[in-house]
């Protein structure tokens, strides 16, 4: 499905509101536009995802987007679409929420952010965090998400299932827990070694942005892959 | 715990907080279809170009909502020739006893003559 080179989003949103057969040509182009994309956000978000879930949950984003619309037609005011706002970040919010509804049952928001700050506590990392702006800190957690959902499938799993675990409970499960994990939801062939090098050669991915922002920390993560 | 361990466990929690997002935030801009990898594009080409179009008919990726008769106009002939309990919710008839079978045959058929009375009304 190639992008085309004259998306036109008020246009788009346009056709949405309007109904019958241009809903349709609206909701047509959206897709041809917007679905890769919103899988390739699926796919950062949530690394332990399978390529099937992916498709599942961006056709759910699409049928919500028509749930919504049809919301709008009832009651512009009581529907979470609106023609006046960009539809992609519209559209990456409901993947991001279908997303956490098949595969996570996160802590909240403030204990875990308790959690981590804990975590950070007196430690160089956490000081080293604490001098970046704002701007960095996202740089770093976009490239960082986009490495860990580059690994290979495998190590992408591991990490996929320590971070769900991680946000369920607010604690890291142990190497131990993970690798039971891990044979428990993606069969026994995971050996503990394999789950291990899986964790590292993530934490290298992230530590390698860390650094290019100026941290330095070398030889604490383990082997480098 | 050593000053490693707690460098590894501060890594892992920062990693972790990456990923758990206030889902009113702005979304980041994490939609570089770069990111996907051959398996995950073939997924996603599977759904076919005709996506929209089932689920707007409510095609294999939705399932119909099941038809529901509606029930006849309240002034219409077919009103009188549909019985009572046809109309009415589900009682589980089958679990009913002999006598409570036969009390509502005859609450029926009341019913029946009076909508009948009302009609030659």
């Amino acid at each position: 499905m190639k992008q085309s080179n004259t998306f036109d989003e008020t246009e788009i949103a346009l056709l949405l509101i309007e109904g019958g057969s241009q809903r349709a040509e609206g909701l047509r182009r959206l897709d041809k536009e917007y679905r890769v994309r919103v899988g390739a956000y699926l796919r950062a978000r949530f690394p332990g995802m399978r390529p099937e879930d992916i498709a599942e949950c961006y056709s759910d984003v699409l049928i919500q987007v028509i749930e919504a619309l049809g919301a709008y037609d009832r009651d512009a005011a009581e529907s979470s679409f609106n023609p006046d706002k960009p539809l992609l970040p519209y559209l990456l919010k409901i993947a991001f929420r279908r997303g956490i509804d098949r595969l996570r049952k996160a802590k909240r928001h403030e204990e875990f952010i308790q959690a981590v700050g804990s975590a950070l506590s007196e430690t160089d990392l956490g000081r080293h965090w604490k001098e970046l702006t704002l701007p960095e800190r996202q740089e770093i957690r976009a490239e960082a998400c986009k490495a860990i959902a580059k690994l290979p499938p495998k190590e992408r799993l591991v990490w996929g299932i320590f971070l769900d675990r991680f946000m369920e409970t607010g604690e890291r499960p142990s190497e131990q827990e993970l690798h039971a994990l891990v044979c428990e939801k993606a069969g026994p062939e995971h050996t503990f070694v394999s789950v291990k090098r899986a964790l590292n050669n993530g934490r290298v991915a992230v530590r390698r942005h860390l650094e290019a922002k100026g941290y330095r920390d070398q030889g604490i993560f383990g082997d480098d892959p | 715990m050593n000053h490693d361990e707690r460098e590894e466990r501060a890594l892992d929690a920062l990693t972790a907080s990456f990923y758990h997002i206030n889902p009113d935030d702005d979304p980041d801009p994490l939609d570089d279809p770069e990111i996907l990898d051959e398996a995950d594009r073939r997924a996603l080409a599977a759904l076919g170009e005709d996506l929209v179009d089932r689920l707007l008919t409510g095609g294999p990726n939705q399932a119909p909502v099941a038809a529901v008769p509606e029930p006849p106009p309240w002034n219409s002939i077919e009103a009188f020739a549909v019985p009572p309990e046809v109309t009415a919710l589900h009682r589980g008839d089958e679990l009913l006893t002999p006598e409570a079978l036969e009390e509502l045959e005859r609450h029926r058929r009341e019913l029946l003559d009076d909508e009948y009375d009302e009609s030659e009304e």
